[in-house]
């Protein structure tokens, strides 16, 4: 459930047909839709199709290939980081676990959907392995980087998606390897006084 | 699709969110001494601006839309419990990631130069969450997600 961002003077108190009251329902409502949606959201591209009795070529389908291919190569850079790195692999650890979440939300909105050909895993074997850095520091600035590309890689898929919910899905990943970005970059090392929660 | 949520009522979600957004980050922000602590003073002051930003921009796309952009309340609850300086900067983390979700919404709604806007200032809020202290999120905006 998205929470409101301030509540009204009184907000609790709301009734039904308060302004904000309504749309935070109505997020509710979406973010509870799209949970389903998230599934079958390639699908709803194709429910209009003319000839329902052929396979439709989903136009969202070479989009999640796009994106499955974009994460297999992020996740290559990380195992071969993290193996060159083993001090870098505890950071990296995260990233790498998101990606893997990221990927199989891609394979499962593309299996809801039809003409969609994504390996359910990540190859290990046969792919070449990128070259890393033999310094810690320049490995882990190319990490930096390949993220914040994944970022405009991910925003550039998310415009480009026909089905609103899985631009939304892509949308979330190209922030989430924007913050991770951000994350390892040596300039965010310190937290603000706050600190993280 | 996303539902009913046509990219006006996404975009009025929006709207509705940052004028929450302005009052709250000025409240925090009020409560933030500058002296003692310069970097999260900053950092809101640069919220401020990003969410009072927004609002304007959000306004004029209603507008060129046709729509009446809502209004903001006359007043909000402030969070007149939050003293210190941690507690204040967990609620500009957590106002971050709420902006988050009404954007990753808006994505979801929109199209063309609405979608293009609304990705950009996802990625905004994210990195401002970020900024701000919060830990990276797997899925930012979509509170559904999160473990």
């Amino acid at each position: 459930m998205i929470g409101p961002v301030l509540s009204p003077r009184g907000g609790p108190a709301l009734d039904a047909a308060g302004r904000l009251s309504r749309r935070a329902l109505g997020r509710g409502v979406l973010a509870g839709t799209v949970v389903a949606g998230l599934a079958t959201g390639l699908v709803a591209c194709t429910e209009d199709s003319p000839d329902p009795g052929a396979p439709a070529e989903d136009p969202d389908a070479a989009l999640a290939t796009e994106v499955v291919e974009a994460l297999d190569a992020l996740l290559l850079l990380h195992s071969a980081t993290a193996a060159a790195h083993p001090r870098l692999a505890r950071r990296l650890d995260a990233v790498r676990a998101a990606h893997e979440d990221h990927r199989a939300a891609v394979v499962e909105a593309a299996a809801a959907g039809t003409g969609v050909d994504v390996p359910p895993v990540a190859p290990t074997t046969g792919a070449t392995p990128p070259a890393v850095s033999p310094r810690p520091r320049a490995a882990l600035s190319a990490v930096v980087i390949a993220e914040a590309d994944a970022a405009e890689e991910f925003s550039r898929l998310a415009f480009r998606a026909l089905s609103g919910p899985f631009a939304r899905l892509l949308a979330a990943m190209a922030a989430s390897s924007h913050q991770h970005a951000l994350a390892l970059s040596p300039a965010a090392a310190g937290a603000p006084d706050g600190g993280s929660a | 699709m996303t539902g009913t949520l046509t990219p006006v009522d996404a975009l009025q979600d929006a709207l509705a969110a940052e004028h929450a957004a302005v009052h709250l980050v000025a409240f925090l922000s009020a409560r933030v001494p500058a002296s003692s602590h310069p970097e999260l003073a900053a950092r809101l002051r640069t919220a401020y601006v990003a969410h009072r930003g927004r609002r304007d921009q959000l306004v004029r796309m209603l507008r060129d839309r046709g729509a009446e952009p809502v209004a903001a309340f006359p007043t909000y609850d402030d969070p007149l419990e939050l003293t210190t300086p941690p507690a204040l900067a967990a609620r500009a983390r957590t106002l971050e990631e709420d902006c988050c979700a009404v954007y990753a919404t808006a994505v979801g709604a929109t199209w063309g130069a609405a979608r293009q806007w609304a990705l950009q200032a996802l990625l905004e809020s994210a990195g401002a969450a970020i900024a701000l202290g919060a830990p990276p999120r797997t899925w930012p905006g979509l509170p559904e997600r999160l473990a």
